[in-house]
């Protein structure tokens, strides 16, 4: 009861010895009452902390910049796939490091809680990341680079000195590489990534001139158009630009931590919004997602200077390869896989490759993405990734909820903004993320009974049964709801309160004068979830009334076989 | 104060930072890190039967490494200058030498457009050590020679696209042959050097073509310069691994003057077609089949040993050695089913059947030369880079490995 008022006295005052004076006479105290109580564990058993759940991760700590090092020194995939293939895959990852007390991720320089936790406009999800202005329409773009790529790429500077990045698709497959972007950008936004801004434009040749002083020459501009005009004059160029950089570091590795960076303080492949990143990836169809595909950059806030974390290329995303479709099998397996290698070339290729009925409809701008023979547990990214390697029940849960809540009215909204020529096109995709999103939810959002959402009004703890809203599955789980005091300062259980079944989204809170409680949600197929009450007192006071209410401070589910 | 000390949770991840910040070092990448990062980053391409490698420090230049095949394999370098190498025109110059001691040097200058294709060349060979098992069908494996030979040769080309899938065109080259010391355990008749024709003079050829193509093929050869019909690439290549779908037809003609006696004057026909056919998209199978006839006519009833045409080895009859039979005629037929069994490697199971013959009328289809076996095929964006065919024959089993798409 008194850890609150000690902590909070503890981490409020400037040094030991104020410390010590404004606590004496709450050292009496609390001598007195442990004794009293029986209790004797340490305070490193505490569980919960005053500022618990962490909404915001000091990540953003004035840091110096590490130095900018070449876009990939590492293959990290290929030593993945050699590390898959040597030794199995753990069977029980740990739990990831980053999370809140209430199986949450804080807000970051690598992720900012969006669209679950404060539902996004039609404006705001068709805004995506763009904060900042797409390049001025005044006067011409120069452009300073065009890029030697698969797809037409050019760097230019608008009239008011800022740099933007040009793409155009193919002339054989229009609206494939720029649609992905717009659709894909959005949709990470929302989730919480950081994502470069993406803003599509009918650019007319006029627009473009060379930049003095670099190679470029308007012979050269021709080149890089040569088959991208469409029949009214016009070119379709997705630009892009990450905002705010100070300086370009170089993409993050999906394993380990920066030894250059002291605010990455948390093994990569711990991270839950990296781990399930798999999900998202399934969802999205981003198979090519390594780490080339992302991007540190150092920038500055508020006089502080720190490294934020992007995701880059997405392009690739959807049925996109880029120049051209994705391959079939992308998605379905890793690049090497060698049982069925050997079981196609054992069988003439008459068997060993499933993902060969997996067709689309040819559609412009689609690729190949679709929802048949998806299956969220079985897609793998092209390359091994150690955080996707590492993907708990828990994150995928985490994933899954987010994923889950966007509405098919969401995904129309965003699936505009790519603003494919084909209606059909168009419908295609929002029904194929919607059929995906619906996999995802019926693959992971079981867990801990699949609830979320917990909130305390008044006298009673309310939730959303997520499995039985969103899974089309009938509410007929028939909780055990039991009831304790938890001592929070030695991590125990107290005395059980009350215990009782129901099947309703809403339980009354026993009356207790505890300043924590703990109920447990048990469901009889799909495992457990246990809520953690504060009691949201001001600091000072002792002996709470009863009165005072209740907030959630704690969540943890567990699965069917208790993981 | 710890960070397990702490009382706030964001406190105790700030102090953490704070604890990082004071151990922090520059990344310090590993020897398998410099390996890796020096390997990725060389630019690569093939070209039939050449790997191109570029590595960052000579992509400025314009210069590559060259591994290729002379007979052996061969190492070298390529230039091609930055301001000569434009979208639509290409100059390169490539010097390579071979463990067995054999070298070439060969220099293009081009240009290329929606509808024409013009290039110049020029090249000279030097193979201290050419195999010979004699003429005809009927030659052994166990009576083999050898001899040396000097080619030169300058020319040039010119072709017009009819039709997107065509091409017609011809080309004029001067050729010069020097043939040397001949070793090995032939009987005399088919020894060079004493009843075989060209073996004892230096011959100049005069070589005027003209030809004509028809590719509808998923995955046609670029119109690379040096290596459509002009004679600066092998006149016998192979069926593209390449294509899925489509056919293709090559017909050609060149007349060779023996620019000095008129005594070896001929001229070949070639007629090559290909047919590649799915047969099943879904399982990713596909059916190739390549027949080929080559055959020569001169006032002399004479050619050059060296200048028939040969059959055995990876791109013929792949259960045979290379050049394993030569004669003034050439009847050939493969035939491949392929799958992909990785979406980088195809697997085939192969046929093939060829036959050498002096005379028109001595060609006799029911006594080929078979050859069958299995194939694997290393492609990347659907070019293939390598390949390994593991043949048998009447002569036993041999494996070869080539780089590039060979058929």
């Amino acid at each position: 009861m008194l850890d609150r008022c000690f902590n909070r006295t503890v981490a409020d005052t400037p040094s030991p010895r104020s410390t010590r004076a404004s606590c004496a006479h709450w050292v009496g105290l609390l001598l007195v009452w442990g004794l009293a109580a029986g209790v004797s564990s340490p305070a490193a058993a505490q569980r919960f902390l005053p500022d618990d759940p962490l909404w915001s991760d000091p990540d953003r700590m004035d840091m110096p910049f590490p130095a900018p090092q070449p876009v990939e020194t590492v293959q990290e995939g290929p030593v993945e796939l050699l590390r898959r293939l040597l030794a199995p895959p753990i069977e029980t990852p740990t739990p990831a490091a980053n999370v809140n007390t209430v199986e949450g991720v804080p807000n970051s320089s690598w992720y900012t809680n969006r669209h679950y936790r404060s539902p996004r406009s039609d404006a705001a999800l068709r805004r995506g990341p763009n904060t900042t202005p797409d390049p001025a329409q005044q006067g011409s773009w120069q452009v300073e680079q065009i890029h030697d790529s698969a797809l037409p790429r050019a760097t230019i500077r608008d009239s008011t000195g800022r740099r933007f990045q040009l793409l155009f698709d193919t002339e054989t497959y229009p609206e494939l590489a720029t649609g992905a972007a717009m659709v894909s950008s959005r949709l990470l936004h929302a989730l919480g990534y950081n994502v470069p801004h993406y803003w599509l434009h009918d650019l007319r040749r006029d627009r473009l001139a060379p930049s003095p002083n670099t190679p470029v020459t308007d012979a050269a501009i021709d080149s890089l158009l040569t088959h991208t005009l469409r029949t009214d004059s016009t070119y379709r160029a997705l630009v892009s630009r990450i905002p705010d950089v100070e300086r370009r570091i170089g993409p993050f590795s999906f394993r380990g931590r920066r030894v250059d960076d002291a605010n990455d303080v948390f093994p990569h492949e711990d991270r839950r919004e990296l781990r399930s990143l798999r999900v998202v990836a399934a969802w999205l169809h981003h198979s090519m997602i390594r780490r080339r595909h992302t991007l540190d950059v150092g920038v500055q806030e508020d006089g502080r200077r720190f490294v934020r974390h992007y995701l880059t290329n997405l392009h690739i995303t959807l049925g996109s390869a880029g120049a051209r479709p994705k391959p079939r099998w992308s998605g379905h397996k890793h690049v090497l896989e060698f049982d069925q290698v050997l079981q196609r070339a054992a069988t003439i290729g008459l068997s060993g490759a499933p993902w060969l009925e997996t067709n689309v409809p040819h559609l412009p701008g689609l690729g190949h993405f679709g929802a048949i023979g998806f299956v969220p547990e079985e897609w793998r990214p092209e390359w091994p990734s150690p955080a996707f390697q590492r993907l708990a029940p828990a994150d995928a849960f985490w994933a899954a909820k987010n994923i889950r809540h966007f509405s098919r009215s969401d995904l129309a909204t965003i699936v505009e903004t790519a603003d494919y020529s084909s209606d059909a096109t168009e419908t295609y995709i929002v029904e194929t993320l919607r059929r995906r999103r619906d996999a995802i939810g019926r693959a992971y959002l079981s867990r801990g009974g699949g609830l979320g959402r917990f909130t305390v009004q008044g006298d009673t703890l309310r939730f959303r049964d997520l499995h039985a809203q969103y899974n089309d599955a009938p509410d007929s789980l028939r909780r055990t709801i039991t009831w304790h005091v938890f001592k929070n300062q030695s991590n125990e259980l107290g005395r059980r309160l009350a215990q009782s079944t129901t099947r309703r989204e809403a339980i009354p809170i026993p009356p207790s004068r505890a300043r924590f409680l703990r109920v447990r949600l048990q469901s009889q197929s799909l495992g457990e979830t246990r809520v953690f009450l504060r009691r949201t007192l001001p600091q000072t006071t002792l002996f709470p009334p009863m009165s005072m209410p209740y907030e959630v401070v704690g969540i943890k589910r567990r699965g069917e076989r208790g993981n | 104060m710890s960070p397990e000390r702490a009382a706030h949770r964001a406190e105790r991840w700030k102090q953490k930072r704070r604890a990082k910040r004071e151990d922090m070092h520059p990344p310090e990448p590993g020897f398998l890190e410099q390996v890796g990062a020096f390997v990725s980053n060389i630019r690569g391409s093939v070209v039939p039967r050449r790997l191109i490698l570029t590595p960052p420090q000579l992509d400025a230049s314009g210069l590559s490494l060259l591994v290729r095949e002379l007979g052996e394999p061969a190492g070298g370098l390529l230039y091609k200058p930055p301001p000569l190498n434009e979208a639509d025109q290409l100059t390169s110059l490539q010097g390579t030498a071979g463990i067995g001691g054999q070298y070439a040097t060969e220099g293009l200058f081009g240009f290329e457009s929606e509808r024409y294709v013009g290039y110049a060349y020029g090249r000279y060979r030097h193979s201290p050590e050419e195999r010979f098992y004699g003429l005809g069908p009927n030659s052994r494996r166990s009576t083999t020679s050898s001899f040396r030979r000097d080619e030169g040769l300058f020319g040039g080309l010119f072709g017009v696209s009819l039709a997107p899938e065509t091409l017609i065109g011809g080309h004029v080259s001067y050729q010069l042959n020097r043939i040397g010391t001949v070793y090995g355990d032939l009987s005399d008749g088919q020894r060079p050097g004493r009843m075989l024709p060209g073996a004892d003079e230096n011959v100049d050829f005069l070589m005027m073509g003209s030809f004509f193509e028809y590719d509808s093929r998923d995955t046609p050869y670029k119109r690379a310069f040096g290596h459509r019909f002009a004679p600066t690439e092998n006149r016998l290549r192979g069926v593209s691994v390449d294509a899925t779908r489509g056919y293709y037809l090559a017909a050609e003609a060149t007349h060779n003057l023996d620019y000095r006696h008129n005594d070896f004057s001929f001229t070949r026909f070639t007629l090559d077609m290909r047919e590649f056919i799915p047969i099943n998209e879904e399982l990713l199978h596909g059916f190739a089949v390549r027949q080929l006839a080559s055959v020569t006519r001169s006032s002399s009833g004479q050619m050059p040993f060296y200048r028939m045409t040969s059959l055995g080895g990876s791109r013929s009859l792949r259960g045979f050695g290379a050049d394993r039979f030569r004669d003034r005629n050439v009847a050939l037929v493969n035939a491949e089913v392929r799958c992909e069994i990785w979406h980088r490697l195809d697997m085939a199971l192969f046929t093939d059947a060829g036959h050498v013959f002096r005379e028109v009328s001595g060609l006799n289809v029911l006594t080929p030369r078979v050859g069958y076996g299995v194939g694997f095929r290393i492609k990347k964006n659907g070019q293939t880079l390598g390949r390994l065919d593991i043949a048998h024959s009447t002569e036993g089993l041999r494996t070869t490995i080539n780089v590039g798409s060979l058929f």
